[in-house]
């Protein structure tokens, strides 16, 4: 059986709520106890902020796949300025998008939603789907209308839930009491009480040391106390209660104090303020609580001498059971569904009769032994309410409504124009092109094409705008290549790019036709279409435009699509020194960013390492797992999509090279590169009249003028030292041909693409022992500390010594992937 | 090392007249040497032909941005005072009073970048071009419907 549940109890303002709660809690029940059942998630796209909270809840229970997202124009609420035709069409909407998912039966945990939220549901519209059933939590507006349904919109608005209730199969009542007044407001409907449990969250405290201290200093509680909590409308009766401990014998109540916990409103606790003072009781007496954490709830129910609930009338009454949980002595009012939660006609009292109120506060408070006897109830009653007891009794009942039911038919394949038609069927009168626009906008991401092949998007958006040509595009080159040509199983590749112009991502179908000669089989640019179960693979380093697209990025997540990025370095963060003002921010930006997402695959350990250590220090913990992943990157330039060409003297150059050892040094022109010392160095040695060159591959980079004046007025310019700038990859190739050795002087590092690229083209390698090196090329590379010009020179002379012997260490230990080797260790590391 | 003026300019239009500042680059896009004069301001890459894209209006450029504004301080201001149980306190019941303006409050409250406008969540750029090949498939079928409708 394929069960949906509407969520939508857990997203609007009840999710702050016991609704939220009740929701959450039976819904992660039901998944846990599905058995060979399936459960889907429906979510309201419209409440998006509740969306990322309710994943993470799910994480452990569901796979992300099976929580679903559909959205609708808003707003819908009863109170929002002329809603009404989004509503209806939302709630078309809604009734579509449950259909769509073939369900064998529906569970709506509240319908009692949408006065001023963005909710849309309306049963009477699933006339295919014979196995509906809705949670009832209470009646309350429904006996009292002048309290609870004060003007004409609200009553409208009731009505209707109301009469959404009526269409349901079966109503899950939270407790016995519910399920009678069910059988009396709605005969027709089937109803089982299924009850219900606290957070599990609410138990005794492990260590209770430290607790009274915190009592007294947070709010003055210095006497034992009688502890209420939950709101102060009428019907909980919260006066009746000052009265009863008003009139309790003077001796106890000197003991005593009373502490009542309610977020409500000023006007109401300021009139509480005038019944404890009318009834001689002073502000020490009666201690008013606001808004507390869950934990200083814990800390005060498992404290209190006593817990008392005076309600006139409750659904369940989740604050008794809470305090149970936490194991204190309650005693409640004798009405509604409080004495099935309660247990024990010993503990209730008559909650209009302040005489039987204070009688039972004073036997409950004077007598220990009645006490230590509700105290040993609670432990005992609260074992009773048990949230995957409440939901296999969910199940139950809907497996036998399925299986009196003839099976629901499986889903015809969607028909996009009788689905448009009915859709707007449901709006009154013209719709304007705006209002289209958003509706095929809701639509398109609403009804996904089954047909549609999954998408692996890659973001190119810096490669698009810009190519430097640095190693960062090499590797978004080398991979994009290689995942063109073997694009994930089941998926198509989809290079996308987005602009700092605009918030979303488009295909890059202009660009990969150009630079790839690649069809990605759009005809344009066009933003982006998306399903549930795409990829999208943040491979460009874009550190500006991806907090930019942080809301589009989110709604993606939102609807489903796990979303990876790669990292290169964490070096503006730990070496900020190294990097123009500012750099660190906008890196902080993006890592904070691409942290709220599904994981990152980095360059190496070491990357991996720096990130999981800012992660850790940086980001809270959350309950959807994180993925942090490392590989290592490729070396072959030719299956990068190397440039090409060479200038008129290449060859001279080439030549030049060859004629005397050579030690390259392949990077951007940049401090944390080490081109200074490496100058230094050299100076020093063809000082001490040693033949040899310098080569330097690098464009450019920035905070580094003075060794750029060095390099451009050196008298060995074009003699021994050679500096060649913005060359294509071809030439490259052939200048790592024409070295020697290669030199890595860099002073921080992610990778260090050149110690691959050296290895690859067997140079011997002369590394700064820094750990993203020694990871890369262990024992294979000769390796120098120190920031002087003297400890590389000296380096390079024991080097030189070394091979004249033979016994230099050579790079051919190190395992050099190519890019397609790289690339395929990429894919096996992301979830796909 | 201090970002190039025309860089900073961009940046803070973006931050703060997004539509205006959209419609001032497409305009400006369509002459290029005023175009490649600014591109060279803010370092950005030069064009070799006019690039011409479709624009809205000025007036409901600024409209969008002047909303952005307001809901952006109101929502500001929102935050902060929920964030004090006091102020909540007393505000709350106020409201209650005005359900209509306590729900617009509540837009404005929530509408943090996560629920800005996007081509991906379903509300706002209400341009056709912002649609996706399903969206435009669609709104071409909601169209035809309606047409169908009204003959």
């Amino acid at each position: 059986m394929r069960i949906v549940i509407d969520m939508q109890g857990a997203q609007t303002q009840s999710r702050f709520r016991g609704i939220g709660r009740y929701t959450l809690g039976l819904s992660k029940a039901i998944a846990r106890n599905r058995g060979r059942h399936e459960v889907l998630l429906a979510l309201n796209g419209m409440m998006a902020g509740s969306i990322d909270a309710i994943r993470d809840e799910f994480a452990a229970l569901l796979p992300q796949d099976d929580i679903r997202v559909w959205s609708a124009p808003g707003p819908t609420a009863w109170t929002a300025p002329d809603s009404e035709k989004n509503r209806k069409l939302a709630e078309r909407i809604h009734a579509r998008f449950i259909e769509s998912l073939a369900p064998d039966a529906v569970l709506f945990t509240s319908l009692f939603e949408g006065f001023d939220d963005d909710f849309a549901c309306d049963v009477q519209q699933l006339k295919n789907i014979k196995n509906l059933a809705g949670v009832v939590y209470d009646f309350i507006p429904l006996k009292n209308p002048k309290t609870y349904l004060p003007n004409q919109l609200s009553q409208k608005w009731y009505q209707s839930r109301h009469e959404n209730l009526k269409s349901l199969e079966t109503l899950f009542c939270i407790s016995d009491f519910i399920r009678t007044e069910a059988q009396k407001y709605l005969p027709d409907n089937d109803s089982l009480s299924i009850s219900t449990d606290t957070d599990s969250f609410f138990s005794i405290p492990e260590n209770s040391e430290g607790i009274q201290g915190s009592l007294q200093s947070k709010w003055s509680l210095t006497r034992d106390y009688v502890l209420y909590v939950g709101g102060l409308e009428d019907r909980k009766n919260v006066p009746a209660l000052i009265a009863a401990f008003a009139a309790l014998p003077r001796t106890i109540r000197q003991q005593h104090q009373l502490a009542i916990v309610c977020g409500a409103q000023e006007n109401m606790r300021s009139r509480l303020r005038h019944v404890a003072k009318d009834k001689g009781l002073s502000e020490r007496d009666v201690r008013l609580i606001g808004y507390i954490s869950n934990e200083e709830l814990r800390d005060l129910y498992s404290a209190c001498r006593l817990f008392a609930f005076p309600s006139l009338e409750e659904g369940f009454g989740l604050p008794v059971l809470e305090a149970m949980r936490c194991g204190a002595p309650v005693i409640a009012s004798n009405r509604s569904s409080l004495p099935e939660v309660v247990g024990l006609d010993e503990a209730l009292f008559d909650p209009e009769d302040i005489h039987s109120f204070a009688d039972k506060l004073n036997q409950a408070l004077s007598n220990p032994a009645f006490l230590q006897k509700l105290r040993r109830h609670s432990v005992r009653q609260q074992k009773r309410f048990s949230w995957d007891k409440s939901a296999r009794l969910c199940l139950q009942a809907l497996e036998r409504v399925a299986e009196s039911n003839s099976p629901t038919p499986s889903q015809r394949e969607l028909n996009l124009s009788s689905l448009c038609a009915d859709i707007l069927a449901a709006s009154d009168g013209n719709t304007s092109t705006t209002q289209k626009v958003r509706l095929a906008k809701c639509l398109a991401n609403t009804f996904e094409d089954p047909r549609a092949p999954r998408q692996f998007f890659v973001d190119v958006s810096e490669l698009c705008r810009h190519d430097e040509g640095t190693g960062i595009q090499r590797v978004t080159r080398s991979y994009l290549t290689f995942l063109l040509k073997n694009p994930p199983k089941g998926h198509v590749v989809r290079p996308v790019y987005a602009t700092p112009d605009e918030l979303g991502y488009r295909y890059a179908h202009t660009f990969m036709k150009q630079k790839f000669d690649f069809d990605d089989g759009m005809t344009r640019d066009d933003f982006i279409d998306y399903r549930h179960d795409d990829f999208f693979f943040g491979l460009d380093f874009q550190s500006s435009i991806v907090p930019q697209q942080a809301p589009a990025l989110e709604s993606l997540h939102r609807h489903g699509v796990r979303i990876y990025f790669f990292v290169h370095d964490l070096l503006p963060i730990y070496s900020p020194k190294y990097f123009r003002v500012g750099s660190e921010a906008v890196h902080l930006r993006w890592l904070q960013v691409i942290s709220r997402f599904d994981g990152v695959i980095c360059n190496s350990m070491s990357t991996a390492d720096d990130y999981s250590r800012w992660r850790s220090e940086n980001i809270p913990q959350r309950k959807r797992p994180f993925d942090t992943q490392w590989i290592h990157l490729g070396s072959d330039i030719q299956n990068s999509i190397p440039s090409q060409g060479m200038p008129k003297d290449a060859a001279a150059t080439l030549q030049a090279l060859r004629s005397r050892p050579t030690f390259l040094m392949v990077s951007t022109v940049e401090p944390r590169k080490g081109y200074a010392q490496a100058l230094d160095a050299f100076d020093l040695l063809w000082k001490q009249g040693l033949d040899v060159n310098l080569a330097i591959v690098g464009k450019k980079g920035w905070n580094i003028q003075a060794t750029i004046n060095r390099l451009k007025r050196h008298p060995q310019k074009g003699k021994q030292l050679f500096w060649l700038k913005g060359i294509s990859d071809e030439y490259l190739d052939a200048v790592y041909g024409a070295a020697t050795a290669v030199i890595m002087a860099s002073e921080a590092e992610g990778f260090g693409l050149a110690v691959v690229e050296g290895a690859r083209h067997d140079k011997p390698l002369i590394l700064r022992d820094l750990p993203v090196f020694r990871e890369i090329a262990g024992d294979n590379a000769l390796y120098f500390q120190g920031m002087a010009g003297e400890d590389l020179a000296t380096a390079i002379q024991r080097w030189i010594a070394l091979n004249t012997e033979g016994i230099a260490p050579t790079s051919k230990g190190i395992r050099c992937l190519t890019w397609n080797e790289s690339a395929r260790m990429l894919l096996d590391k992301l979830p796909i | 090392m201090k970002a190039p003026l025309g860089q900073v300019i961009h940046e803070q239009a973006t931050r703060f007249f997004p539509s205006l500042k959209t419609i001032a680059i497409r305009k400006v896009n369509r002459n290029v040497r005023l175009s490649n004069a600014l591109r060279r301001l803010a370092n950005r890459p030069t064009i070799d032909e006019p690039f011409i894209e479709e624009i809205d209006g000025f007036i409901p450029a600024g409209k969008r941005d002047a909303s952005r504004a307001v809901k952006a301080v109101v929502g500001k201001g929102a935050r902060k005072a929920a964030n004090h149980p006091d102020v909540r306190q007393h505000v709350l019941p106020l409201l209650d009073s005005f359900p209509r303006l306590r729900a617009w409050l509540k837009g404005a409250f929530y509408a943090s970048p996560t629920t800005a406008s996007s081509n991906t969540s379903g509300v706002g750029n209400d341009a056709l071009t912002s649609l996706s090949p399903r969206g435009l498939m669609i709104y071409g079928l909601l169209t035809a419907i309606e047409q169908r409708g009204a003959d």
